[in-house]
Formats: C-alpha cells, structure tokens, sequence
C-alpha cells in the first residue's frame, strides 16, 4: 500500500474511537427513556424528538440561531475592514496577524471572565461612568443578550478576520489597476471587483464564525447569566440538573443536524464558485 | 499636428533605483508606437506613469497638449492592455469587456458596442464564458476588446505577447498591427523583443537605464543607429576597428576582391537552413560572424577566406 494512503490511518482510528463511537452513543440515549435518576432506560421510543416540537424549545433554537445570526453579522462588519486593512499594509502584515491571534495565547474562559468584571455593575464601565456623573445607577451591561453578543463576537473575530485576510491577500492588485485603467473609481472597484471576489473568504468567515456560536455555551452561560439560555445551555441543564439524558441527546443531535445541513448547503455554493 | 502624447524631461525613481531619467518623447496620433528594451530599461514604468497608475517624480505627461498630472487613472481617455491581462475573473467575456462603458459615459448601447468589439477581435459567440475557460491568445482578445471598446485616444499595451507560445506569437502580432490599422487608435506598445517591435512598429524608441537612446521608423534605427547600444540591441554586431557591420553584410569570398578586404580564417559554420553563420576570426584578431546564402558557396573551419563589406553599410559612433 502506498504510504500516502496509510497516513490517513491515524487520524481515522482517533476519530472512530471519539468521534464516531460517542456520537453512536448519544444517537442511541437519544431514542430511550430517562432513567429516575439519570442515565437512560428501555423502552426505545421517539417522545424525546417529539418533545423538541414544544414550542418552548423551538424559541430557544430560534433564539440561539438569531443571536448567532448577529454575531455572524457584527463580526462581518468588525472584521472585513481590518482584514482589509492588513492585507493592504505591506511588511506590517505580519505583525497585525499576529495581533489578531494574540487572544488564543490565553483561555477563552478567563477572558469571558474578564468581560464579566468590566460589565457587572461594580464593572470597570460603570464604576467610570458613575464616577464621571454620566448615570446615576449602574448600567445593565451584564447578564442580557447584548453581553452575550458582545462576548460572541470578542471570541470569535479572528475566524472572521484570519480568512478574509488570506482571501483578499490573494487577490490579483492588477485586477484593481484595470477596474481604474478602465474608469471605475476606488468606491466602484471595491463594489464590482473586490467584494465579489472575496465572496468565498466572507462565505468561510461566517461559517467558522456562526456554527461555534450557535453551539455556544460558556459565553451565554457566564455572560447571559442563565437569563439568556441558547441550545448548549438547554443540553447542559437536561444532562445536569434536569437528569434527562435522552431529551439532551436529542436536542444535540438535532442541533447537529442543523449545523450539518447549513455545511451542505455552504459547501455546494463554494463548489458552484470554484467554477 | 499636434502629437497625441507628449513626455517632457520625465523622471520617475524608486529607492535605490532610477527608472527613468528625463525623458522626452513625442508620439503621433494614430501611429503604432514601441517602447522597446532590456528588461528595467523603464519601458514598463513609462507605460504606468501615462496610464496614471504611478506618478512622475518630474517632468510632464501631455495627452493632447493638456497635461495629464495628478489626473487618477480613472479620469485618463488611455487604456491599457496588462502583460497577465488582468481580466476580471468572476465576469463573464461580455461583461469584461462592458466593464469600463459606463464610467466613460458610453453606457448607452452597450450591448451593440460589446458586440462590435468582440467581432473585431474574432470572438464572437465565446460572451458567456468565463476567463478560466479561455486559451492564452482568447484572453488577450478579451483583454484587447475591453479597452478597444472604450475607443480611448491611447491603448496602452504592456508585453502583450509575452505570455503566448512563440508559435502564435508571430501570428498575433501581425493580426495585432492589422487591427491597429483598422480602428486608428493609436498604440503604445511595450516590448523587450525587438523583433517584435521591428515588425509592428511605425516608429520605435529605443530605452537603456531608464534613458530613450534613440526614436524612429524600424529600418532607420536598424540601419543608422545612433550608438552602440541601440546597434547591438536591434541586431547582432561586428566590431571591426571602431566600426560596426551587420552579419548580413560581411560578405565572404575565397578570391581576393579588388577593395579593400581582410583575410581572416573560417572557425566555425552553423547551418540554419536558409542561411549560413560563418564565425572567423581575422588576422588582427577580431571575431566576426557573417550571415551568408547557402548558394555563396561552402565554407570550411581552418579555410582562409577574405572578409569584406561595403563602407556604407558600416555604422559609425563618435564614441
């Protein structure tokens, strides 16, 4: 056998052993029935699927897809000037790129804690703006969908930033001299020839942004203060304090399955682009 | 009449580096004008400073006597033909070539122009595909459809030869001049070939080290070139005593002829099938290579020959 084939065996065998063997486990607690005290029981049945159409649930899935949504957004607004920015500045490149992985050298939870103590009312704002005379009460930064937005957005620019960094490094500067050699002014060519051409790098940002925040739980969890529940808050309870192992496993994997057909959805459009 | 361009005392530098040193040129309306040269001879930076993509250090760029400086690209009446052709690769041909119409106020029949234009160049029925589809020589017609629609007082063309296999090289080249002779836009044309610029070129000029040596129709710079440069750059050279003979000139004769002549010994001899490259070398010690016919006989490395050539087909310098 070739050794370019046997190197895929290591990667394979780990994500058989945990990524594939767990994922057959929770499909299955999913289809049973919860145990009195946790774990799960027979008979098999499907109410744990049938439960998701409450549409309690449905509010919170909606409501994890509307905050991923804006967050997806915001990090589009944030990040497509600075990665055009960077892409633009010449032998500094280099070190703003490094700038904008800076965050990764410390964990995401300490730096959402630290969020936590510049928003909470005794928070670094507050306590400025108090001093300042600006309000007369604390504001309430904390604990609402706008903090987790904010954290949302803090954690996950970089997967924004980093691809459309390498789409807009790549592209042909000649392609910009043209659109002038030819009468588009600087406004014009950025709408008719850069913005189309890094559709693909927008395309990648957003999927690496919005699929982490429609999974997320730390940030709603510290940041929404458990006010502002998304679907990995809604599986984390079911398997902690609501003891109901099946319904979480339902509600994952269904929130798997959104993910997936999204995936499918943006890879077919890519594939259309590479044409 | 006034010259359609004129460049006075341009200069344009980069750190380190000059890359063109007080130009003066003038170029004629509907001529099809070379820039030709070693590579870093300025030849490309020249063609930038005039379409507006990089600006002079001093002097003036004049497009019908009204100076061009500090005028964006974008506001220039030029268009340019880039050496990769720069086609915009999420566009369809069609909508390549209609890209500029708008902005130079010809957004009105834009369909029948795009058209016009893509029948000039020979392709029509390719408007909806996209550049990555195209052969080498198609996206250069594209690339010549796009700015030859804007119907600019200048096309600009930067080596746009360069990328093409030497096979279809020469046939576009000769189907470039013929378009050239048919719309009378006139044509800068970049080149480091100067064959290629010999062949195209109403008048040429010849650049060094950012300096234009010499300006002129094809055959005079071949034949009365200003300085050694330009001699050798157009084609290969003797250098016999200060003097310069074309190979084609240096005739070789087994017989003493009764001018002046110079005995030399035969070398080596090169067959290239229509003609003959003789190398000999004289008796003051000079080499020298002489393009002969097949039918001026046959010659022999180690045969002693006599060497001579008439005195005006030698070309002089005072340097």
């Amino acid at each position: 056998m070739r050794f370019e084939r046997l190197c895929r065996w290591p990667a394979l065998a780990v994500l058989a052993v945990l990524f594939v063997a767990p994922m057959g486990i929770i499909a299955a607690y999913s289809l049973l029935t919860r145990g009195a005290y946790g774990g799960v029981e027979l008979p098999w049945t499907l109410d744990n699927y049938i439960r998701l159409c409450d549409p309690l649930y449905g509010a919170i899935l909606l409501r994890s897809l509307w905050i991923a949504a804006v967050s997806t957004a915001l990090c589009l607004i944030l990040g497509y000037p600075l990665a055009f920015f960077i892409s633009r500045s010449g032998r500094r490149k280099h070190f703003y790129l490094f700038l904008v992985i800076l965050p990764f050298w410390s964990s995401f939870l300490i730096r959402t804690y630290a969020w936590m103590f510049l928003l909470r009312d005794t928070g670094l704002f507050n306590t400025v703006l108090l001093a300042l005379g600006w309000i007369r009460e604390p504001l309430p930064l904390l604990y609402n969908d706008a903090a987790v937005i904010l954290g949302l957005v803090y954690g996950f620019l970089p997967f924004m930033v980093l691809p459309l960094f390498a789409t807009l490094e790549r592209m042909d500067r000649t392609l910009l001299e043209a659109a002038a050699d030819l009468g588009a002014r600087p406004l014009e060519s950025f709408r008719r020839i850069t913005l189309p051409l890094s559709f693909p790098g927008i395309r990648a940002g957003a999927i690496l942004v919005f699929i982490p925040c429609l999974g997320a739980y730390l940030t709603p969890d510290l940041l929404g203060g458990g006010k502002s529940v998304m679907v990995a808050n809604l599986v984390q309870t079911q398997f902690t304090a609501a003891r109901d192992w099946p319904f979480g496993a339902a509600v994952s994997l269904t929130l798997m399955a959104i993910v997936m057909l999204l995936l499918f959805g943006a890879a077919k459009k890519s594939s259309e682009d590479l044409l | 009449m006034q010259p359609v361009l004129q460049l006075a005392g341009v200069s344009k530098h980069y750190p380190g580096h000059t890359a063109l040193s007080g130009v003066t040129l003038e170029v004629r309306r509907g001529e099809f004008f070379s820039l030709v040269g070693p590579s870093g001879c300025g030849k490309t930076t020249m063609l930038r400073l005039i379409a507006g993509l990089e600006d002079p250090a001093s002097g003036d760029i004049r497009l019908n006597g009204r100076s061009l400086l500090g005028l964006r690209p974008y506001l220039r009446n030029v268009s340019t033909v880039f050496q990769n052709y720069a086609l915009f690769p999420h566009m369809t041909v069609a909508e390549n070539v209609a890209f500029g119409l708008r902005y130079r106020g010809q957004g009105s029949d834009a369909p029948r122009k795009v058209r016009e234009a893509l029948e000039l160049v020979r392709l029509s029925g390719k408007e909806s595909r996209y550049p990555a589809q195209l052969s080498g020589g198609e996206k250069q017609r594209v690339a010549l459809a796009r700015s030859l629609v804007l119907n600019p007082e200048l096309l600009l063309l930067d080596e746009p030869l360069s990328a093409l296999d030497p096979a279809l090289r020469k046939q576009v080249r000769a189907e470039l001049k013929e378009l050239q002779r048919r719309v009378g836009i006139t044509f800068v044309f970049v080149t480091h070939d100067q064959e290629e610029a010999m062949s195209v070129s109403d008048r040429m000029a010849v650049m060094n080290h950012g300096v234009v040596e010499q300006v002129g129709p094809p055959a005079e710079l071949y034949l009365r070139p200003a300085s050694r440069f330009v001699a050798a750059f157009l084609g290969a050279v003797n250098w016999v005593n200060g003097a310069g003979i074309r190979p084609e000139s240096t005739r070789l004769s087994r017989l003493a002829p009764d001018r002046g002549a110079v005995q030399a010994s035969v070398e080596r001899v090169t067959f290239l099938g229509d003609r003959l490259h003789v190398e000999a070398r004289l008796a003051s010690g000079e080499a020298i290579v002489a393009q002969v016919s097949r039918l001026d006989g046959e010659f022999q490395p180690g045969e002693a020959v006599w060497v001579w050539w008439r005195k005006e087909e030698e070309l002089r310098f005072e340097a």
